[in-house]
C-alpha cells in the first residue's frame, strides 16, 4: 500500500522525520502541513505527538505523587500495579488496562488509594502541553475540512482527553483511546481498524502521525495506513524546584526565598480555580490576602484574574457583624474564647469595644488586676451579658460597615466571590458568610494557601465551598499537618503591614477600616511584614519576568504544589525554620495576646 | 404608599359583601394573633434572658460562696482576724488624713474644719465620716455608694430607672489617635459660677481636669458671688490652663458667660454649667468629630446626676433636627460652639436669661448647616431642686423666655406662625406656621372597587376641612365593581373633584405620580382611601410645615378607628427594617421626650397621609415605580432626606386609618413575606447609608425599640 506524498521526494508510506525542534520548527510543519494536505483523513497519536509531558518520563509523575502524598516507595508500588493491572486484564481476555484498573491493584488504604488516583489524573492533566508544530498540523487539516481524530493507548479514559483538549483549546475531534476502546495499536493494530472503519476512506489515504516506531508506524502500516513518524526532542523544565538550601533570617530574604514562591503558587493556582468557578470577583482578605493584592496589582495581566479587591475585615469584624439583639447569647462562648490570661478589659479591646474604667470594672470584680481564667467564665459572662448593648452597638456599626462595603464594591445579588485567605479552618468564610447572608444573595467560594485537616475544618466543608491548594485532597495529612504546625511562620508570609482589620465603619467618605491598634506600638511587627512583602513582591516579579521571557528558571504555572515545595521541605528538617529578627516579632496572633504577656513568634512555631 | 399596608379598596377588587367582610375579620384577628404570637416571643426572650443572667449570677454567687466559706473556716482566717481589723482601721485613718490634707492643700488651712462644720450642720456625724472616707459630701459621688461597699458584681452604677453609666477606659491608643487629628484644635470650657457649693464646683473642676484631651482652656467666671467657700475654691486653682475671672457686679448667666468669653482662645467653646461634670471622654469625642466632619456646632446625648448621687434620665437625643430645636431645647449638653461664629452671634443674650442656650442654638442654627451630634453621654447635668433639669417648670420664667425666643426666632426668619401650649402637658409650646399665600393642595388618593371606604374618606374631607382651597384627584386603579364605577361617575361631577383611570397591575407609586402629574396645586398630598379627618386644620397645619424651605414630607398621625390607638405617629428605621413608632401607644401619651406630641423631624413618614410641595417632590424625581407595593413612601422621604429636606411628622394633625385590614392581609401568606423581604432589600440598596440606621433615633436605643426603650 503505497501512498505518494504530494511534491514529496521521499514518498512513501512512512515519513520517519526527526528535525530538531528549535532549529527545525518550520521544516518539521512545513512536512507536516504536506502530509496532511495530500491524505484524505488524518488520526493524531496523543502523548509525545499532540501533546508532550514537562517532565522527563513518565514514571516522574509518580515521585511527585509520593513526594505529596509521603510514600517514599510510590514509584515502584505504582509500577506494580500497574504490572498487576495488566495481569488481571490478560487474565480476564481483554485488550487494555485503565487507571482504575491500576489502583485497584494498589495495597493501600483505600481513601487514600481514591486521593492518589485523583492526584494522577489532575497531575497528569497538569505536566501535558500541546505541540505546537503538531497543532498546527491539526487546524491545517480542519481548515482543510478533512476528517481528524485522536489515538492514543493509554490507560487514562475519554473524560482526561477531553479535559486536556478543554484545557488547552484544542478543538474536540473523535477519540479512539485503548482503554476506552479495548483495542490497542501496539499489540495488534486493532485501533486503526476501528478508526478506518469510522473514517470510511481508503486506508491508504488515511495517514496516521505518531512518535512510536512500533505502535505508531509499523502497525499503522501493517493495517494498510499512511503513517508519519514525529519526533520532537526531548526538552523538558526543572519540575522539581531547588530546594532551598540556606535557611533564610532576614525578613526580606525569608519574603524573597520563601514567601514569593508561596504567593506564586497561589496565585498559580488560583487562576485556574478562578475559570472553572466563574468567579466574577476576588477579595483578598486583610490581612492575610496583602501581598497577594499587591503582586496582582503591579503585575497587571501577569494571571487571568477577574475584578479583585483587596478585602478590610476579619473573623473579628465579620463575626461580631452577625451579632444581634436575637442571638447575642449564643455568640458569649466566641467572645469569650481564648481569653485565659486576658485582663477582662482586653475581652471588649480585642473586638473595638470601649471598655468601662478599671474602677467600673473592678465593681464587677472584674478589675486591672484580674486576669481571666475558667474560675472567672461565669463573671465574665454575666457582665458580658450586662453589657451586651454596648457590644451591640459596634456589632451593628460593623454590619453597617459591611452593608455599605459591599455596595462600595458593587457586590450583588448573585454575584459569584471568592474569598482568599491563608488558611485554616474556614472560620473567617463562615463568619463572612453569616454575616452577609440577610445583606446580599452572593455566592461565596473559598481560596486557601492550606486548609487543615480538623473535624472543624470537615464540618465547614461540607455547608461552605472551600478549597485549598495544600489540602488533604492534594497532599499527604502529615504535609497539612507540617504546614499547620507552622502556621505562623506562614502567616508572616501572608501578613500586611498593618494592623488587624477589627471594624468596618460607614462614612460619607466611604467605609473606614478600623484598626486593632492594642500591639506594636513600635511598629516593628509591621516592619517585619513590610521587609517580608517586599522580598515576596520582588520575587514575583522576577518570576513574571521570567515567565515573561521563557526562560528555564521560571516556575510551571500548572504545577503551583512544586513551586511552593521547598516550604514544605524546609518545614520538614529539625530545628526552628526561622530566627533572629523573625523569631523575636511579638503577640502576631492579636485575639489570644494580652499586655500581661508577650508572645514571641518563635515560640509559636512548631 | 404606606409602610406595609395598602389602600384596602385596591386589594380587596370587589363588592365589600359578607364574604369580604368575613375575610377582613379574619384577617384582623390573624393580625391580632400575629400581634400577640411577637408579644409572647418578645416576652419568652425576655425571660430566657433573664434565665440565663439569673443562671450565671447564681453559678458566680455559689462559687464565690464556696470560696468564701472555705477562707472564712480556714485557721488562717481566723488567726489573722485582729490583723485585718487594724489594717482596715489603718486605711481609713490614712485617707481621712489625705482628705484632710487635700482639703486644707487646696482651700487653706482653716477649710478642713469649715468643710467639716458644714457637713455636720447637713448631714451629721455619719456624714462627717462618709466625708472623711470618701472625700466628697454625701450625694456627691459619682456612683452609688451602696455599689462601692458591695462588692458584688453586677449592680454597678444603676440609676433608680435602671439606667448605668459606665466612666469609659481611654483607649489603648489615645495619644496616637489625638496626634492622628488632622487639624489642632483648642477647647475653651466657660463655667459661670455664682455661690457654687465647694465640693459641686469641684466635682465639676475635676471633671475637666481629668479629660483625656489635653489642650483646653478653663474659664471660670465668678459672677460677684458672695459664698466665701467658693471664692476659697476658686482662689484654689492652681492649674495654669484655669482662668478665673472675677466679676465685680452680678451680669447673670449670660452676661458671665460672655465675660468669660471675651477672655477665651479656644478654637470652640464648651459650655459648661457650674454643677455639672464633662465625662472625661467629652473632649476627646468632640475633637474626634470636629476632625472628621468639620462642625461649626456639636452637641452630644447627657444624662442626669440625681441628688443621690446616682447617674439617671439619660437622653439619647436625634441627629441635627431643626423643626425639634423649635419644639423644645433638645441639643442642651453638651454644647459645643466654633468660637468665631458665637463672637458673630454677639455671644449669648441676657435678655433670655434662663434659655440663653436655646437661643443661641436657634441663632447659630440661622448661620450654618454644620451641626453635628456626638451619640454619646458627654456631660452629667446635675438635678437640684429649683432646676431645670428637675423640672422645667421649677422656673416658671423659663417657659415665658421659651416662648418669647422662639416667637423672636420666627421674627428673624421672616415666618408667619405662633406658639401653641401643648394641651396634653403644661409648659410646652408647638409651633403653628400658617399658610403662606392660598396655595392649591392637590388630595391624591388612589382606589379600586371600594367606594364605602373612599366616600367615608371623601366626605370627612368635605365636611370637615376648614381649609377650602383643595383639589382631590382620585386614582382609579381600573375600578370594576359597578357601585364603585357608579360612585366614582358620580363625584366626578363634584366641583374640586378629578378622576383619573389608570387601569393596570398595581403600582402605588406609578398611581401616585400620575395624580401628580394630573393635579394642578403646588403642594401634594398623597392620601389613602381608608383615612377619615379628624383635626378640622390639617390641611393648614401640614401646609404651614411644607411649605417651609427646609422641610420636604409632612406626616400626620393616624389613629385606629375610635382614636384611642395610634397607627402612626412617624416611621422608625430601626435594625429589623422600617417600623412605626408608637404603634398601638395613646395618642396623648407623651412618649420618648415628648416625641409622641411635640413636632420633631423624623426620617419618614407613612405614606397614608404624606404631604409635599410639588417643587420638592420633582426635583427628587417623584415616587420611584421600581418599588409598587411597599417602602416607596420610605424611599421618597429617604431621597428627600438626602435632598437635604427635613421631614416632619404634625403630632397637632390627627386622621383615623382603617389600616389594620391591609395590614393583615399583607402580613397573610409567604408569598407576601417574601416580598416584604425583597423590597426592604431594595430600598437599602438604594439607600445604603439607611441600612439600620436612623439618624433620627439613636444607636444607644433599643436596636428594635419603637417606643424609644432604653437598650437594657
Amino acid at each position: 500500500m503505497t501512498v505518494v506524498m504530494q511534491g514529496g521526494a521521499a514518498a512513501a508510506t512512512t515519513m520517519a522525520t526527526t528535525v530538531d525542534m528549535r532549529g527545525g520548527d518550520e521544516g518539521m510543519a512545513a512536512a507536516l502541513h504536506h502530509a496532511v494536505a495530500t491524505a484524505d483523513a488524518v488520526s493524531f497519536d496523543f502523548f509525545d505527538t499532540l501533546f508532550y509531558r514537562i517532565v522527563d518520563s513518565p514514571d516522574d509523575v509518580f515521585d511527585i505523587i509520593g513526594r505529596r502524598f509521603d510514600l517514599p516507595d510510590f514509584r515502584a508500588q505504582r509500577k506494580a500495579a500497574q504490572a498487576e493491572a495488566f495481569a488481571r486484564m490478560h487474565k480476564a481476555g481483554r485488550n487494555e488496562i485503565s487507571l482504575t484498573g491500576i489502583y485497584e491493584c494498589l495495597p493501600l488504604d483505600q481513601a487514600l488509594v481514591r486521593s492518589l488516583q485523583a492526584a494522577e489524573y489532575a497531575l497528569e492533566l497538569d505536566v501535558i502541553r500541546p505541540d505546537p508544530t503538531v497543532l498546527g498540523a491539526l487546524h491545517h487539516a480542519l481548515n482543510l475540512g478533512k476528517p481528524v481524530v485522536i489515538t492514543s493507548d493509554m490507560y487514562l479514559t475519554e473524560p482526561f482527553f477531553k479535559d486536556a483538549l478543554e484545557r488547552y483549546g484544542v478543538p474536540s475531534v473523535p477519540l479512539f483511546i485503548s482503554s476506552a476502546c479495548d483495542a490497542t495499536k501496539r499489540d495488534f493494530g486493532d485501533l486503526f481498524d476501528l478508526v478506518a472503519d469510522y473514517l470510511q476512506v481508503p486506508r491508504a489515504r488515511l495517514l496516521h502521525i505518531g512518535d512510536n516506531p512500533h505502535g505508531d508506524i509499523a502497525q499503522a502500516n501493517a493495517k494498510g495506513l499512511a503513517t508519519f513518524l514525529y519526533r520532537r526532542e526531548t526538552v523538558t523544565s526543572p519540575v522539581a524546584p531547588k530546594p532551598c538550601d540556606e535557611v533564610p533570617v532576614d525578613p526580606r530574604e525569608l519574603g524573597y526565598n520563601l514567601g514569593g514562591r508561596c504567593a506564586v503558587a497561589f496565585l498559580d493556582w488560583m487562576e485556574r480555580q478562578v475559570r472553572e468557578d466563574g468567579i466574577d470577583h476576588v477579595l483578598f482578605l486583610a490581612r492575610d490576602g496583602y501581598v497577594m493584592d499587591r503582586i496582582v496589582r503591579e503585575n497587571l495581566g501577569a494571571w487571568d484574574l477577574p475584578r479583585c479587591s483587596y478585602f478590610g475585615g476579619s473573623r473579628t469584624a465579620f463575626t461580631l457583624a452577625a451579632i444581634n439583639d436575637q442571638n447575642f447569647p449564643t455568640y458569649l462562648p466566641y467572645l469569650l474564647s481564648g481569653s485565659d490570661g486576658l485582663s477582662p478589659y482586653e475581652v471588649l479591646e480585642r473586638i473595638g469595644v470601649p471598655a468601662p474604667a478599671a474602677e467600673v470594672m473592678k465593681q464587677y470584680g472584674l478589675g486591672d488586676d484580674v486576669m481571666l481564667s475558667p474560675a472567672l467564665h461565669a463573671r465574665m459572662h454575666a457582665f458580658l451579658h450586662e453589657y451586651r448593648f454596648e457590644i451591640m452597638a459596634v456589632c451593628r456599626r460593623n454590619r453597617r460597615g459591611l452593608f455599605n462595603y459591599l455596595k462600595e464594591l458593587k457586590l450583588q445579588r448573585g454575584t459569584r466571590v471568592a474569598l482568599v485567605d491563608v488558611g485554616w479552618h474556614g472560620t473567617t468564610q463562615e463568619a463572612f458568610e453569616t454575616a452577609v447572608r440577610p445583606m446580599v444573595d452572593v455566592s461565596v467560594q473559598g481560596y486557601y494557601f492550606c486548609l487543615a485537616d480538623s473535624p472543624d475544618t470537615a464540618r465547614r466543608r461540607r455547608r461552605h465551598a472551600m478549597r485549598g491548594l495544600f489540602s488533604t485532597d492534594s497532599v499527604a495529612d502529615s504535609v497539612v499537618r507540617r504546614l499547620y504546625d507552622n502556621r505562623v511562620l506562614i502567616e508572616l508570609f501572608f501578613t500586611a503591614p498593618h494592623n488587624s482589620i477589627i471594624g468596618l465603619e460607614p462614612g460619607s467618605a466611604g467605609v473606614r477600616w478600623l484598626e486593632d491598634g492594642r500591639f506594636d506600638p513600635k511598629g516593628e511587627l509591621s516592619a517585619a511584614a513590610a521587609a517580608v512583602a517586599e522580598g515576596m513582591q520582588a520575587y514575583a516579579r522576577d518570576q513574571v519576568a521570567a515567565r515573561a521571557s521563557g526562560s528555564a528558571a521560571t516556575t510551571d504555572k500548572t504545577l503551583p504544589l512544586e513551586t511552593a515545595w521547598p516550604l514544605v521541605d524546609l518545614l520538614g528538617r529539625p530545628g526552628k525554620p526561622v530566627a533572629g529578627a523573625v523569631a523575636a516579632l511579638k503577640n502576631f496572633d492579636s485575639w489570644g495576646a494580652t499586655r500581661n504577656k508577650d508572645m514571641l513568634l518563635k515560640d509559636a512555631l512548631g | 404608599m404606606a409602610l406595609t399596608g395598602m389602600p384596602t379598596s385596591l386589594k380587596a377588587g370587589g363588592l365589600a359583601s359578607p364574604l369580604d367582610k368575613r375575610d377582613e375579620r379574619i384577617a384582623e384577628l390573624i393580625r391580632q394573633l400575629e400581634d400577640r404570637d411577637l408579644n409572647i416571643g418578645r416576652l419568652n426572650q425576655l425571660v430566657d434572658e433573664r434565665a440565663y443572667q439569673l443562671q450565671a449570677i447564681e453559678a458566680d454567687k455559689t462559687a464565690l460562696g464556696l470560696e468564701l466559706a472555705r477562707i472564712y473556716q480556714s485557721r488562717s482566717w481566723r488567726l489573722t482576724t485582729p490583723l485585718r481589723w487594724c489594717s482596715r482601721r489603718a486605711r481609713q485613718v490614712k485617707v481621712a488624713l489625705r482628705t484632710l490634707t487635700r482639703t486644707a492643700r487646696n482651700h487653706g488651712l482653716l477649710a478642713p474644719v469649715v468643710d467639716l462644720l458644714r457637713i455636720r450642720r447637713d448631714h451629721g456625724v455619719p456624714g462627717i465620716k462618709f466625708w472623711l472616707l470618701h472625700g466628697v459630701a454625701p450625694g456627691m459621688l459619682s456612683v452609688p455608694v451602696s455599689v462601692l461597699q458591695n462588692d458584688a458584681p453586677p449592680v454597678c452604677g444603676l440609676g433608680p430607672d435602671g439606667y448605668a453609666y459606665r466612666m469609659p477606659r481611654p483607649p489603648v491608643d489615645l495619644m496616637a489617635s489625638i496626634s492622628a487629628l488632622s487639624r489642632s484644635i483648642t477647647f475653651s470650657i466657660v463655667v459661670p459660677v455664682y455661690n457654687t457649693p465647694p465640693t459641686i464646683l469641684e466635682a465639676a473642676l475635676r471633671s475637666v481636669l481629668g479629660q483625656w484631651y489635653p489642650h483646653w482652656q478653663m474659664v471660670l467666671v465668678d459672677d460677684a458671688g458672695t459664698d466665701p467657700a467658693t471664692s476659697a475654691v476658686l482662689d484654689g486653682v492652681r492649674d495654669p490652663r484655669v482662668t478665673v475671672l472675677r466679676l465685680t457686679e452680678n451680669r447673670g448667666i449670660a452676661g458671665a458667660t460672655n465675660a468669660g468669653l471675651a477672655v477665651a482662645t479656644g478654637d470652640f467653646i464648651v459650655f459648661l454649667d457650674h454643677d455639672d461634670e464633662l465625662t472625661p471622654d467629652c473632649l476627646y469625642e468632640l475633637a474626634q468629630c470636629i476632625d472628621r466632619d468639620d462642625p461649626d456646632f456639636v452637641y452630644s446625648d447627657e444624662d442626669k446626676i440625681t441628688e443621690d448621687g446616682c447617674f439617671a434620665q439619660p437622653f439619647f437625643k436625634p441627629d441635627w433636627s431643626p423643626d425639634t430645636m423649635m419644639s423644645t431645647m433638645y441639643t442642651c449638653h453638651v454644647s459645643c460652639v466654633r468660637r468665631s461664629l458665637l463672637q458673630e452671634l454677639g455671644g449669648l443674650r441676657s435678655e433670655y436669661d434662663g434659655c440663653q442656650d436655646w437661643d443661641m442654638v436657634l441663632r447659630i442654627a440661622e448661620k450654618t448647616t454644620r451641626i453635628r451630634h456626638v451619640p454619646k453621654v458627654l456631660y452629667h447635668w446635675r438635678i437640684i431642686p429649683q432646676s431645670i433639669a428637675a423640672d422645667l417648670n421649677a422656673k416658671p420664667y423659663a417657659i415665658a423666655m421659651s416662648e418669647r425666643l422662639r416667637l423672636d426666632a420666627l421674627n428673624r426668619r421672616g415666618l408667619d406662625g405662633t406658639l401653641e401650649p401643648l394641651p396634653q402637658v403644661p409648659g410646652y409650646y408647638r409651633v403653628r406656621y400658617n399658610v403662606r399665600g392660598a396655595p392649591t393642595v392637590s388630595i391624591i388618593i388612589p382606589t379600586r372597587d371600594n367606594w364605602r371606604v373612599l366616600s367615608a374618606c371623601i366626605d370627612s374631607i368635605r365636611a370637615k376641612s376648614s381649609y377650602d382651597k383643595y383639589e382631590i384627584v382620585v386614582l382609579d386603579n381600573g375600578t370594576q365593581d359597578p357601585p364603585s364605577l357608579a360612585y366614582l361617575n358620580r363625584i366626578r361631577g363634584w366641583s374640586q373633584v378629578k378622576v383619573v383611570r389608570h387601569d393596570a397591575p398595581f403600582n402605588y407609586s406609578e398611581l401616585n405620580n400620575l395624580g401628580a402629574e394630573a393635579a394642578t396645586g403646588d403642594v401634594l398630598l398623597f392620601l389613602n382611601d381608608d383615612t377619615e379627618v379628624v383635626t378640622a386644620d390639617w390641611v393648614e397645619r401640614m401646609t404651614g410645615y411644607a411649605q417651609l424651605d427646609h422641610v420636604g414630607a409632612v406626616g400626620a398621625k393616624l389613629l385606629y378607628p375610635g382614636g384611642r390607638e395610634t397607627q402612626h405617629a412617624g416611621v422608625l428605621n430601626l435594625e429589623n427594617g422600617p417600623g412605626h413608632a408608637f404603634w398601638r401607644q395613646d395618642p396623648d401619651a407623651p412618649g420618648y421626650f415628648l416625641r409622641n406630641l411635640l413636632e420633631y423631624n423624623w426620617l419618614a413618614v407613612t405614606g397614608a397621609c404624606l404631604m409635599v410641595e410639588r417643587r420638592k417632590f420633582q426635583a427628587i424625581g417623584g415616587f420611584d415605580v421600581s418599588l409598587p407595593i411597599a417602602y416607596n413612601d420610605i424611599d421618597i422621604c429617604m431621597r428627600l432626606h438626602e435632598a437635604g429636606y427635613f421631614n416632619v411628622m404634625c403630632q397637632a394633625v390627627r386622621l383615623i386609618h382603617h389600616e389594620s385590614v391591609s395590614r393583615g392581609v399583607d402580613h397573610m401568606n409567604e408569598e407576601k413575606r417574601e416580598r416584604l423581604v425583597r423590597d426592604r432589600r431594595r430600598l437599602y440598596d438604594l439607600h445604603p447609608n439607611f441600612y439600620q440606621h436612623d439618624p433620627f433615633h439613636n444607636p444607644n436605643l433599643h436596636p428594635n425599640g419603637i417606643y424609644f426603650e432604653a437598650a437594657r
